[in-house]
């Protein structure tokens, strides 16, 4: 059976380049590549190419800003910003701006491509992302209250309640011994979270993240940087998490993770077709451990337990039982101290692993094997 | 939990049974096995270590001290920073433990409300303080102590904002070889006035039996780098002279190191944890929240 892999993703990047050489090293190369802009522009291009026996792998926009827009223009219909002040965003230097609005544009694009689908369910197509699933990952809301509803050999951290503002989050707990992560609900990685910390004890209140702001013309424009700052500052901290909230947050208590001569780490685990395939632990000193923040990475197997390595398998297997539309998906697991798994994030495209590409270890030659043995399968 | 467990805390799960602590760990330990017979005992994350003080675990130690027959080692308050920061540690007095313990190495993290109130042993050979403030009283109770077969002391002396609340003059009987008579390894560390620390070292008499000086983890820059230029025969005896995690030039730091070489004194000064400020303007020392 002659198949074509569809994919669609963003050029400047560097998931598409992976994908394409995994293909073409086992010598499959029948693929066509659709970028976002172009998808942003008129959906029907993907209508135009789903031919008979199509894998559709959908990437994240990675490096071009101009999805970016492209997306809070989808959403326009639900969110802040008219078209004018869209077209008016300086990106260059990659403020995170109306993350709802994003989402909104996210959304109603997948949810075109999920009736493209559809209306297409003659042609054998098999698509590794469901779209209706990633769009509940990439809600860290959503995802949460999903999973409190079906816990499955993983825990979550406690939640506290919704905020609208700094003021009132402090009313709440200027005088508490706390410990929290409010984290942007739209976010992806490690975009827009706080590790916030506040001891009455020493009078000691202060946030890590690697969020910042400037102000322009009098507005304060936020952006992501490499770095995990500490601020102490109230300034600035009130600044920081009025903005998280103001864009819709999701909080949630901070678990003291199990350490690794010395360093905290939390694992992500990647899940295909409902087995844990490969781990990989980022270790820290500082609260956030995402790997892009330049932190130690470590394959989970060189210093993890048999019987750890379990317990982070069986609880990332329980998510994606969970999610069981998805082919595959990425699972920040937090091991508290007493080594217990707590899910602090889901994400739908969690499997480009740097340090797997241009090997033969990349996840990438399992998600093609298992797609095929899936169309295959497609009565 | 096995027969030779040596470490006792509260998981994160713990801490939210009312009922589990750590002396009730340590004495379903001590039902299990009759007496605890390992010789090193570490005690971790107690109840709420951030707002609450051990004494019930002292007192419990203390008051059971004849099950612990083989003890020489003990280690309060070993916590990683995941279960509770250094700074935000509550202590107590841990002067019970010496001197009910013949133990010969003792360590203690965490500075809140730590004392060392009226220490006698003839036993205990290295202590080791580790804080992010260290207070001017538990530093005199170190002055005041009675440990004549001290070997090794090491103290993590930390910032103002974290409970670091001496001068410099309050280190200067740390230097003076009376007051340590049988002295080898001398820690005055992690300080954020470590220049001023490593002046009034050399300013004392108390180098000249050490084997180990460690000034590291500190802010230590040029102008201690220059003191220890300029006296740098007092520390041609030495078996290691330990600066790692400073601020100190390039050209000065190869100075130093050159010195020693021809002495034959191990030199480590690694910069690799540093975090150097674009304006030099920020310079604090390795451990401190």
């Amino acid at each position: 059976m002659n198949k074509q892999f569809l994919l669609i993703g963003d050029p400047k990047g560097k998931r598409l380049d992976v994908f394409i050489n995994c293909l073409k090293n086992i010598d499959i190369h029948n693929y066509k590549i659709i970028k976002w802009n172009d998808v942003l522009e008129d959906i029907s291009i993907i209508d135009n190419n789903l031919k008979e026996n199509t894998i559709l792998k959908v990437e994240p926009p990675e490096k071009d800003l101009e999805i970016y827009r492209g997306f809070l223009k989808k959403g326009i219909n639900k969110g802040n910003l008219s078209k004018k002040e869209i077209e008016k965003i300086d990106f260059s230097e990659y403020p995170i701006v109306e993350p709802s609005q994003w989402y909104y544009g996210i959304q109603s694009t997948f949810m075109d491509i999920e009736n493209l689908l559809k209306r297409n369910n003659h042609r054998n197509i098999f698509s590794m992302v469901d779209f209706n699933e990633a769009l509940i990952m990439m809600d860290k809301e959503k995802t949460y209250e999903l999973l409190s509803k079906n816990k499955n050999n993983f825990e979550l951290p406690k939640r506290l309640k919704k905020y609208t503002s700094y003021e009132e989050f402090r009313e709440d707990n200027f005088n508490k011994f706390l410990k929290c992560f409010i984290k942007l609900k739209y976010g992806s990685g490690s975009t827009g979270i706080i590790a916030y910390v506040n001891n009455p004890k020493i009078k000691e209140e202060k946030i890590y993240t690697s969020l910042n702001y400037k102000e322009v013309k009098g507005k304060k424009v936020f952006f992501g940087n490499y770095k995990v700052n500490c601020f102490k500052d109230k300034k600035v901290i009130k600044n920081m998490i009025d903005w998280v909230l103001e864009n819709g947050a999701h909080i949630e208590m901070w678990i003291p993770k199990s350490t690794y001569n010395g360093y905290g780490f939390d694992t992500r685990a990647f899940v295909i077709d409902k087995k844990a395939d490969y781990l990989i632990s980022r270790l820290s000193k500082t609260p956030i451990t995402n790997l892009h923040l330049k932190n130690k990475r470590m394959e989970s197997e060189e210093f993890l337990k048999a019987s750890e390595l379990e317990v982070i398998k069986k609880a990332s297997e329980g998510v994606m039982d969970i999610f069981n539309n998805s082919l595959y998906s990425g699972i920040d697991v937090v091991t508290s101290t007493g080594f217990k798994p707590y899910i602090i994030d889901v994400n739908p495209f969690g499997d480009l692993f740097h340090n797997l590409i241009d090997t033969k270890r990349n996840v990438y030659y399992k998600e093609i094997k298992t797609a095929i043995e899936r169309i295959d399968n497609i009565k | 939990m096995k027969k030779d467990e040596i470490k006792f805390y509260l998981t994160w799960e713990d801490e939210d049974e009312d009922e589990i602590t750590v002396v009730t760990k340590i004495q379903d330990y001590l039902n299990e096995y009759g007496k605890y017979e390992n010789e090193k005992l570490i005690i971790g994350m107690w109840s709420e270590a951030y707002e609450c003080s051990p004494d019930h675990i002292v007192e419990f130690l203390v008051e059971n001290a004849e099950q612990f027959p083989n003890l020489k080692e003990i280690y309060f308050g070993d916590m990683e920073g995941e279960e509770c920061e250094v700074s935000w540690i509550n202590n107590t007095d841990l002067a019970p433990l010496i001197n009910t313990f013949k133990v010969e190495k003792f360590t203690a993290k965490g500075g809140l409300g730590l004392r060392f109130d009226n220490i006698k042993s003839e036993s205990l050979k290295s202590l080791s303080i580790i804080s992010g403030g260290t207070d001017k009283e538990t530093l005199n109770d170190l002055i005041n102590a009675q440990l004549p077969n001290l070997e090794r002391i090491e103290i993590y002396l930390g910032v103002c904002d974290y409970g670091f609340n001496a001068e410099v003059e309050d280190i200067i009987p740390f230097t003076k070889r009376e007051n340590f008579p049988k002295l080898k390894y001398l820690g005055l560390k992690n300080s954020e006035i470590q220049d001023e620390i490593c002046e009034k070292v050399f300013e004392g008499d108390i180098l000249k039996d050490l084997r180990v000086l460690d000034l590291s983890l500190g802010t230590l820059g040029d102008k201690g780098a220059k003191v220890i230029l300029d006296n740098i025969e007092k520390l041609s005896h030495l078996e290691c002279f330990d600066l790692t995690y400073n601020y100190i030039s390039e050209n000065l730091l190869n100075q130093i190191g050159s010195k020693l070489k021809e002495y034959n004194v191990k030199f480590l000064s690694s910069q690799e944890d540093v975090d150097i400020d674009e304006d030099d303007e920020w310079r604090y020392p390795y451990i401190t929240e």
